[in-house]
């Protein structure tokens, strides 16, 4: 029999969590939407779907994808979430946002690497399953 | 040709479908193909590709005045974004899913004919058409939407490696060095005005860049041609690479865009692109090391810590790391390969063995591949055993024999290179 590989996923606390703060972010940008139609101004109409719905569909499919194989893996993915909900939320400040995605991968990467195990692991334990 | 005003509600209506409407396409699509992975990475790789060629081409068509697009919302340098990606993913991964059998070609053809050549210009104020918007059109096509949707089709068969190779080098190149920057300085301020700089830095920056491009490429290249795989890790190599620009560093395709993101950043006196590179340094602390060790050390368990033990990530060796010594038969006979095959000598190339054969052509052996190098080829494999100056003009020759050789074998489906005698 082969070895079982551990399997690394959010957990669903997470997960309600993340979901509750993007359907709070569409919101907040449906209602500034439908105040500047209701004004006259159709940019966040024309906006709305680039700026909202692309990065809450992408949040979306990272939240329903299967478990990873590593830990990292499931990290990454936890932050490029945070990062996509930070996008919907600030869209002053989402093309920087987008732009500086990389660093969540640096991000996780020095956290797994370089910060102290009794710091690292109950934040590990408290987010993923 | 249909020439009517729609009203703005209407082209708003367009605007969100022209982007949503590809977007559910793909999710939809995907989900039926989720357990066939090649095909998914096709469709990805198809909308990398037309990602950044749809760019470069439109950029192209608004500088010669073929269309322009109206409005201000979501605009990257005259090109509204949420069309741009649309249009990727209509154009890519939604016909290569929706149609996996039928000639591209053939898909694209209606479409150009059809769609564009019909409503092209009853879209103002979405997009205003110029003259000769028609050639446009087919270029936009020819150049970003016919090679994405082959890309993602050869990709989910595993065919026309050295093609797909070679797209996603192009695709990569444009979105690295054009898309890139231009969003950077959408964000941060700047403009491509080269015009604008002095003389003599577009024509010391240029050769620089080319040699940037070179280790880039070359790696590109020793994927295909030591590896059978192209360097994105979604479709990799069978094997572990460690020759070439690879016998003196890990990371050659991440050293090649932080520094031609220098150049580039130098040459269009822009100092937020030249940061670029502080981003290929954190992309590879972040994911590449992740890669290394969750894919390379384990496909590659013993071979892979002895590369990384003898080789640097970033700065290159002068000499190269060479595990099993090469051997290069030259006819001491024949002047140049005799001259040649005495240069190197006096230069003590690692891991090379010369072998002179009279009468034979000059042929370069590894004892780990499958195939020889013959001519030019040899001569640019044996250039990479003496120091790292020399293996880059080594893979200049490589970069420019190696497809050359492939175009004229094209007809008879041999792999790179000769077959081992």
């Amino acid at each position: 029999m082969g070895a079982l590989k551990s399997m690394f996923r959010l957990r669903r606390s997470i997960k309600l969590a993340l979901a509750l703060a993007i359907a709070s972010g569409v919101g907040v940008r449906l209602a500034t939407m439908v105040t500047a139609l209701a004004e006259g101004d159709p940019d966040h109409l024309l906006a709305f779907p680039l700026a909202v719905i692309f990065p809450a569909f992408l949040a979306g499919l990272l939240l329903a994808m299967p478990a990873t194989r590593s830990r990292e893996g499931a990290l990454m993915r936890l932050g490029t979430i945070i990062q996509l909900a930070l996008i919907i939320l600030l869209p002053t400040v989402a093309l920087y946002l987008a732009l500086g995605l990389p660093v969540v991968f640096l991000v996780v990467e020095l956290f797994e690497t370089r910060l102290p195990r009794a710091l690292r692991e109950p934040v590990v334990r408290a987010v993923l399953a | 040709m249909i020439d009517i005003d729609l009203p703005h509600e209407w082209l708003w209506t367009l605007r969100w479908a022209l982007f949503l409407g590809p977007l559910a396409a793909v999710l939809v699509l995907g989900a039926r193909h989720r357990h066939e992975p090649r095909v998914i990475v096709g469709g990805l790789f198809a909308f990398l590709y037309g990602f950044a060629m749809i760019f470069a081409t439109h950029q192209l068509a608004i500088a010669a005045g073929w269309w322009r697009y109206g409005g201000d919302v979501l605009m990257v340098m005259g090109l509204p974004a949420d069309i741009w990606i649309g249009g990727a993913i209509l154009f890519g991964p939604v016909l290569a899913f929706l149609f996996p059998t039928i000639r591209p070609l053939y898909l694209v053809l209606p479409i150009i004919l059809g769609l564009h050549g019909m409503v092209f210009s009853s879209l103002d104020p979405l997009v205003m058409a110029g003259p000769f918007w028609f050639a446009g059109v087919v270029l936009v096509f020819l150049v970003a939407h016919l090679p994405a949707i082959h890309l993602a089709r050869w990709t989910a068969r595993g065919e026309h490696l050295a093609w797909r190779a070679a797209l996603l080098a192009l695709g990569y190149g444009f979105l690295a060095f054009y898309v890139l920057p231009s969003v950077i300085m959408l964000a941060m301020g700047g403009s491509w005005n080269i015009g604008a700089q002095p003389a003599w830095l577009i024509l010391t920056g240029l050769p620089v860049l080319g040699t940037c491009f070179v280790i880039g490429l070359s790696a590109v290249q020793m994927f295909v041609v030591h590896g059978e795989g192209t360097p994105i890790p979604l479709d990799p190599t069978k094997r572990l690479v460690r020759s070439g620009v690879f016998a003196y560093l890990v990371n050659p395709m991440q050293l090649s865009s932080a520094l031609s993101w220098i150049v580039i950043g130098v040459m269009i006196g822009n100092i937020w692109v030249a940061s670029a590179a502080v981003m290929a340094w954190v992309f590879v602390a972040g994911m590449v090391r992740w890669h290394h060790r969750h894919d390379l050390l384990q496909r590659f368990p013993e071979g892979w810590p002895t590369y990384r033990a003898n080789v640097p990530e970033w700065f290159p060796r002068w000499k190269p790391w060479v595990p099993q010594a090469a051997r290069l038969v030259f006819d001491p006979g024949h002047t140049w390969q005799a001259a040649f095959a005495g240069w190197l000598q006096r230069r003590n190339p690692i891991g090379l063995t010369l072998e002179a054969q009279p009468g034979a052509a000059l042929t370069y052996r590894d004892p780990s591949e499958a195939r020889d190098f013959t001519a030019a080829a040899a001569l640019g494999k044996a250039l990479g055993h003496v120091n790292f100056a020399c293996a880059l003009l080594g893979a200049a020759v490589l970069l420019l024999t190696l497809p050359l050789r492939h175009l004229r074998q094209k007809a008879a489906p041999t792999p790179l290179g000769e077959p081992v005698a």
